[in-house]
């Protein structure tokens, strides 16, 4: 069987590749990233994987069977964290504004910081800003909430400032006024002058409209979402070529696609680019999603555990849910993006201890993939999670990653017993599991109130547990939730990826607005109007970038919603609606909807149809399916894992003292299997931790069940 | 929990747990080792974090419910858990000066008899907004509700929002125009305003007769209920968990951990000994106030003075505060106590346990009959931040000062900038603009205010327009958001001011500037407040303070023609001496050197300036490097002239780059040295100097009154005063 599927995650430190065939085989890589030429930390990646087919394969071979190629990964991020984009850029907006990207609202000084950092005012900073202020040039004009034009555009003051940042030797101009979302005729002018000169001047120099990238409500959002995709997004399109231009050197004949924040992947040439900045943890809870298809789940919890974080993400009723404002790099934007909330809780958090109150506190920053002190060759000297979980006998010092990193237990417990039990006056295993249950603590209250937030239970849920840590911690943070069943994939390490090749080809457009609908219903006919019409430009809008892409519009699917909110209140929920056009009885439906959303995430007592409704955006979305992976389907055999697969024995502390564990090699464990704790599963990309009355059940999908002995 | 407390009323355990500390010093007499802890720390620590993220999580979901941006955006919620007796055992995020505040709401009612009449049980709701009992102010509305555990009062919790409006006698949730408890609003004493889980309808009814902003009030209140009865789920939960035993236990361990926290942390930063500090705030109302009463210039005095004892113990005092007021000013001793608790959990315990055992560790007096303790409930409480939140920079430079000797430079604050000018009033809409109706009503309650300059450090400038002393996540909000809202009042530029920054070798963080226009109105009426004649802070060795505000509108304007013909229009003042506005529009203009006013009519096309302030600096400003000052110039903190007066540094314009010139600054920074050198006097002269001002009563009526006021209140000040000039009466 051929390869079909090649999802790539490049994270930070490591590249994950996942390759499928059209039977559901699949096989997973690793390798370093290489940022400087990330084509070759890819091939590498992909050189890993194929170490581990069963079959014989060239990659040339492989790229050239390929229907699709997935990216995702930190290409764009990574540029704008290490401030190496396309500068100098300059900027055009509302004269009387020009501050507004140095603001950065005030928030921008503390939105990243833990929250005792956020307390402890003498410690916020600004991130350093994109654009500096002799950049910046504001042009005299006023576009109303409402589209009203207050004051027209001083064409004049806009050909000054388009010579002024011409002679100052800008790549690229932004433009961003107030408003331009609700009319845009300001912003395009401004091009037009700014084309105009550029002419006269001899000089050609891209423009970008802040209405065309970003048409939302709120000036600092959109602005920041029109820098960063001028700044991150623009200069990475090369980079992207660059990986195609090799892989089709090699072969390959698939386009790449790139995941987006929201959870669909669009070609390279995508005007908004932008919205593929963030989108790894994008990629694991679409992987969830398509379990859900599979097993016939509709609420899911994606739980990814890395070296530094602790993501969190849910499907509701078959829905992952999008945010609409977030940051990038601590900017504040306001594009969707599938929610995915973390805390810094990792393997690698740092543990210490207060001097003076004695309080242990847990990260918020990581040793990330220099381990912790186990690790000599990391150069840590501060005790982290992992070291906890090397005491604890958890973590094999001799097989983290597949032996490639040889951890010292020796030192793991030195330093532990000076910097955390003997200040606690207790013994370091005591200490160590102390840790380990603090953290799995924080992660089942964030894991609880994230799903009590949204007004379920997590008895409703299923778990899924991935990322190179997640199999590690998944009983200590599911302990006591009573979900309906905790899922820990096989490929948990490359989780991701799989879930990225999962994803249809698609966009989304956001556009913001303000329509009321009364209590009375008069002015239903008008927002039905509106409303269609909002739809309808969306979609010829959609059409010209399916069409420069060359994806035929009819071929695909349209999806409209709408985000709406009771009037006076502030906080939008997006509501589906099932087609559009639609008609003004329709309207009753979209406020149902929304009462039953409103309802189900708040109390009863908070709803407030009274002053009717408001609708905040109209959306509307298209995909077009594309080939999609299998999951192996292998029958299951009987419960006690093969001879093969035992490893030698050890002891784990769990509970407050020592077992004698069961140890497997995870390759060698056959679907039906069945490992009870205490047991510890390993493979070299991650350990799987069964602690003492648990059991894991290895299913036809190779996906281990997790649950406490005795229950359902 | 023994069982003769089980059968104790909450007035008898209330008085029992104070008896308990009075005679041990120890929260509910926990001395020694805590034995919870000590047995097992990690359970111990646990069950505090449980506790304190059900309450985050509280408030992260019930603030999608509210209605205000002030809520929303501004942080201006929170979410406390307290025990039986009104102590409180941990927070949520938000604002801070609460934690304390809804504590005295509780023992108030218990003081009062409130478990025999109206009752206390499950499924009550109270409501208190009684700024003598409590609150901040009217405006800051609180929820509490009890929770039983097997037909025992085991907690309260306790929500709290601030309000857009409360109905005072002009619009507003700040006023100007309040000289009594007559004018403040609305007002809630402590009541029972439901049973069964829901409010009574004859209190809803009321509560949105009572207030400007009925649908903001009723969305706020679901937003406390909604919260409250997520974290009383939760702490049922967690009783059952943990068993009720461990429950008991526990809450008073974990109050008295926090008070020890809190002397540990003062012992580890800083030194004892006695510190002072004192700030001032000017009300300028012999030309503002309508009522006669309030119509004076007055200036109020606000001293601090901050004892560190050796065990680590921190008392406050305010000995030597001026005297109650006939303006809104006026502060209960609970929201002193709530400024108080702000401060320390921002400076010092923002890393530890933080509830009511910081409040144990801490003694605090503010005199009876001054601003600070007023006594009377019938004064008007409406707006205590004007004068809470000058007096508290004093503490941060007495601390600073402590952080500083000890070697803490980087915790060093030279103090923070007044989040004055929050315009407030409101008008109609003209119908002109497309897509706005005729007649509906636009509220102006913007809370830009949250974002001022905070003071410098010992080590590095401070940070720029994004503080507020009351919730140091200050957020600004996009003006897209505001103007949303406050329709008629357009903006036409929200910009740094120049020269709003302390000076100092570490400069204040800069403040900045807003101008708008009303546009598509019939008019309406706007107010604002702000230090304008006195500087509240001073800025730290050598520092300065920030530049005060001042009160600047345009009426009458020639806007409208301007803009037909695409002439310039203003976009800010800019720098006064060369005001931007004044030269850019036509019309009469109104400059005040003072920024509290009374509310004022504006018609269409007229244009209103405020300011938000910037914080203080730290050291001499000849002392900051020619580097930084060269990026000031750049980037617009200060204006050439100044940099050159107050900096000593001569920058030249490079192309479109200003540069220092090092040259000319050597020679001028010496100068200024020399300068400094001729002007100073021995102190005996400057002594001399002084005392004949008050000798001669050469001061201004306001200072005259402020001085007598302060020595009629306190002896110990009065005689203080007298032996510092060596007088034997003081005749002003």
């Amino acid at each position: 069987m051929r390869y079909e599927i090649l999802a790539i995650d490049t994270g930070g430190t490591m590249t994950d590749t996942f390759l499928v065939d059209g039977e559901g085989n699949f096989i997973i890589g690793k390798a370093q990233t290489t940022p400087d030429k990330e084509y070759s930390g890819i091939l590498n990646s992909l050189t890993d994987a194929l170490k581990s087919s069963r079959v014989e394969a060239e990659i040339g071979d492989v790229l050239e069977g390929l229907k699709a190629f997935v990216y995702t990964g930190t290409i764009m991020i990574n540029r704008i964290v290490e401030r190496k984009g396309l500068h100098p850029i300059g900027l055009i907006t509302t004269a009387g504004f020009e501050d507004t990207i140095r603001f950065g609202r005030g928030k921008q000084s503390w939105v990243e910081l833990p929250y005792s950092e956020r307390l402890h005012a003498v410690s916020h900073y600004y991130p350093t800003p994109i654009i500096g202020r002799s950049y910046v040039r504001g042009v005299r004009e006023r576009v109303l909430t409402s589209g009203f034009e207050m004051i027209p555009l001083y064409e004049k003051e806009a050909e000054e400032a388009v010579r002024y940042l011409i002679k100052k030797g800008v790549k690229a101009i932004a433009v961003c006024l107030l408003y331009s979302f609700a009319n845009p005729e300001h912003e395009v002018q401004v091009e037009e002058i700014a084309k105009r000169v550029m002419k006269e001047e001899g000089v050609e120099i891209p423009i970008f409209l802040s209405h065309r990238i970003n048409p939302v409500i709120g000036e600092l959002g959109r602005l920041n979402t029109t820098v960063l995709q001028i700044y991150g997004a623009e200069p990475s399109r090369e980079q992207f070529e660059l990986i195609k231009r090799h892989l089709k050197e090699l072969g390959m004949k698939a386009p790449i696609r790139i995941l987006t924040s929201y959870g669909t992947t669009v070609s390279p040439s995508h005007e908004k680019l932008i919205t593929t900045v963030t989108s790894g943890p994008t990629g694991g809870i679409l992987g969830c999603k398509y379990l859900g298809d599979i097993y016939g789940f509709n609420y899911i919890v994606g739980t990814d555990v890395g070296g530094t974080s602790f993501d969190v993400g849910l499907i509701s009723a078959g829905q992952y849910s999008l945010k609409t404002e977030s940051t990038i790099n601590r900017f504040l934007v306001n594009f969707p993006m599938i929610s995915v909330d973390s805390i810094g809780a990792g393997t690698g958090s740092y543990i210490r201890l207060d001097p003076v109150t004695k309080r242990v506190r847990i990260g918020p920053d990581s040793a990330s993939f220099r381990v912790g002190v186990s690790w000599v060759e990391g150069g840590v000297n501060t005790v982290t999670i992992n070291d906890a979980l090397v005491i604890l006998g958890h973590l094999n010092p001799d097989y983290f990653l597949g032996g490639e990193v040889k951890l010292n237990r020796k030192r793991a417990e030195e330093m532990f017993i000076d910097q955390v039990s003997s200040p606690l006056r207790v013994d370091v295993e005591e200490a160590a599991e102390g840790c380990l249950e603090l953290i799995n603590l924080d992660m089942r209250m964030y894991l609880n109130a994230m799903i009590v937030g949204t007004g379920h239970a997590p008895e409703n849920y299923h778990l899924v547990s991935y990322g190179g840590g997640g199999p590690l911690l998944t009983a200590g943070y599911t302990k006591g939730l009573n979900f309906q069943g905790i899922l820990v994939p096989t490929w948990a390490a490359a989780f991701s990826a799989f879930g990225a090749s999962t994803a249809d080809y698609g966009v989304r457009h956001d556009l913001s607005t303000e329509l009321l609908l009364t209590p009375d219903g008069s002015m239903d006919v008008i927002v039905t109007e509106m409303l269609n019409h909002g739809w309808g430009e969306l979609k010829k809008l959609m059409e010209e970038e399916l069409k420069a892409e060359g994806i035929d519009p009819e071929s695909v699917f349209y999806k409209p919603s709408l985000r709406m909110m009771y009037f006076g209140m502030l906080d939008d929920l997006e509501v589906p609606v099932v087609r559009f056009p639609i008609r003004e009885d329709h309207i009753e439906d979209i406020k149902q909807t929304y009462d039953d959303m409103f309802e189900k995430i708040y109390a009863r007592g908070s709803k407030s149809p009274e002053a009717g409704y408001m609708i905040s955006r109209i959306i509307l979305s298209c995909s077009l399916p594309t080939p999609k992976p299998k999951l192996p389907d292998i029958p299951e055999s009987e419960d006690t894992p093969d001879e093969k697969a035992y490893k030698k024995e050890r002891e784990i502390f769990y509970g407050g003292k020592w077992h004698e564990a069961e140890i497997f090699e995870m390759d060698y464990l056959m679907p039906g299997n069945v490992v009870r704790g205490p047991s510890v599963v390993e493979a070299p990309s991650t350990t799987f931790v069964v602690p003492p009355g648990w059991k894991a059940k290895l299913d036809n999908h190779r996906i281990f069940w997790l649950e406490e002995d005795g229950r359902g | 929990m023994p069982e003769i407390l089980e059968k104790m009323g909450l007035k008898e355990k209330l008085d029992l747990c104070e008896k308990l500390y009075r005679e041990t010093g120890a929260y509910y007499g926990l001395t020694g080792e805590l034995e919870l802890k000590k047995e097992d720390p990690f359970r111990w620590m646990q069950a505090y974090a449980k506790i304190r993220g059900a309450l985050v999580t509280a408030r992260e979901i019930a603030v999608h419910i509210s209605s205000s941006p002030i809520v929303r955006s501004i942080g201006e919620l929170a979410f406390v858990l307290y025990t039986p007796e009104g102590d409180a055992i941990a927070h949520s995020t938000g604002i801070l000066v609460h934690v304390h505040t809804m504590s005295d709401d509780i023992k108030f009612m218990i003081r009062n008899g409130y478990e025999e009449n109206p009752g206390i049980k499950d499924g009550d709701i109270f409501t208190c907004n009684d700024p003598s009992i409590g609150n901040v102010h009217t405006t800051d509305v609180h929820t509490l509700v009890p929770i039983f555990y097997n037909g025992e009062l085991v907690a309260w919790a306790g929500g709290v929002t601030h309000e857009v409006d409360i109905g005072g006698v002009v619009p507003g949730h700040d006023i100007t125009a309040s000289t009594s408890r007559f004018e403040d609003g609305f007002y809630v004493t402590a009541e029972k305003t439901g049973e069964n889980d829901i409010p009574f309808t004859h209190w809803r009814i009321r509560s949105q007769r009572g207030t400007r902003a009925p649908l903001y009030f009723d969305l706020d209140e679901k937003c406390r209920i909604a919260g409250l009865y997520m974290i009383k789920r939760f702490l049922l939960r967690f009783i059952e968990e943990e068993g009720i035993e461990f429950y008991w236990k526990f809450i008073r361990e974990v109050i008295e951990q926090g008070r020890r926290d809190l002397l540990l942390r003062v012992k580890e930063r800083l030194i004892p000994g006695r510190y002072r500090a004192v700030s001032f705030s000017d009300t300028p109302f012999s030309q503002e106030a309508w009522q006669p009463i309030a119509r004076i210039d007055h200036l109020a005095h606000l001293p601090v003075e901050i004892q560190i004892t050796p065990e680590g113990k921190l008392k406050l005092g305010m000995d030597g505060a001026s005297a109650p007021v006939p303006f809104p000013w006026n502060c209960g001793e609970t929201p002193m106590q709530g400024g108080l608790w702000v401060q320390l959990t921002q400076l010092l315990v923002h890393n530890a346990i933080v509830n009511d055992g910081s409040y144990y560790a801490v003694e605090y007096e503010f005199p009876p009959n001054t601003w600070c303790n007023p006594q009377n409930p019938q004064f008007s409480y409406q707006c205590p931040w004007y004068y809470l939140i000058p007096s508290f920079t004093g503490m941060q430079r007495c601390l600073s000062r402590g952080f500083l000797a000890r070697g803490f430079w980087e915790e060093v604050v030279s103090g923070y900038g007044m989040t004055g000018d929050p315009v407030q009033g409101g008008g109609l809409l003209s119908g002109k603009v497309f897509g706005e109706p005729e007649d509906f009503y636009w509220p102006v309650a913007t809370f830009e205010i949250s974002c001022t300059g905070l003071g410098a450090s010992a080590v590095k400038d401070g940070l720029d327009h994004g503080y507020a002393m009351w919730n140091p996540e200050g957020d600004m909000g996009d003006a897209e958001d505001w103007e949303q809202i406050e329709r008629g009042f357009r903006f036409l530029g929200r910009r740094l001011l120049p020269n709003s920054a302390g000076f100092g070798k570490y400069r204040g963080g800069t403040g900045w500037e807003i101008l708008r226009v009303l546009y598509g109105t019939k008019g309406g009426q706007l107010f604002s407040l702000r230090e304008g004649y006195s500087f509240f802070g001073s800025g730290l060795y050598g520092g300065y303070p920030q530049a005060t505000g001042y009160r600047f509108f345009i009426k009458n304007t020639d806007f409208e023609v301007r803009v037909a013909e695409k002439k310039p229009y203003p976009l800010g003042d800019g720098d006064p001496k060369e005001s931007e506005a004044e030269s850019l529009v036509e019309g009469e203009v109104t400059r005040l050197p003072y920024a509290t006013t009374y509310p004022r009519v504006f018609s269409e096309g007229d244009i209103f300036h405020y300011t938000i302030s910037g914080g203080p600096g730290f050291g001499d400003p000849i002392e900051r490097s020619y580097e930084l000052c060269e990026k000031d110039a750049n980037e617009g903190i200060y204006t050439p002239d100044v940099l050159e007066k107050v900096y000593g540094v001569v920058v030249e314009k490079q192309g479109d780059r200003w540069v220092v010139n090092k040259e000319k600054s050597e020679k001028l920074r010496k100068e200024i040295r020399e300068k400094r050198k001729r002007r100073s006097i021995d102190f005996e002269e400057f002594w001399k100097r002084e005392r004949s001002r008050i000798t001669e009563g050469r001061l201004i009526e306001p200072v005259k009154r402020m001085f007598r006021e302060s020595i009629a209140l306190s002896k110990t000040w009065g005689e203080e005063f007298k032996q510092f000039w060596l007088l034997d009466e003081v005749m002003l």
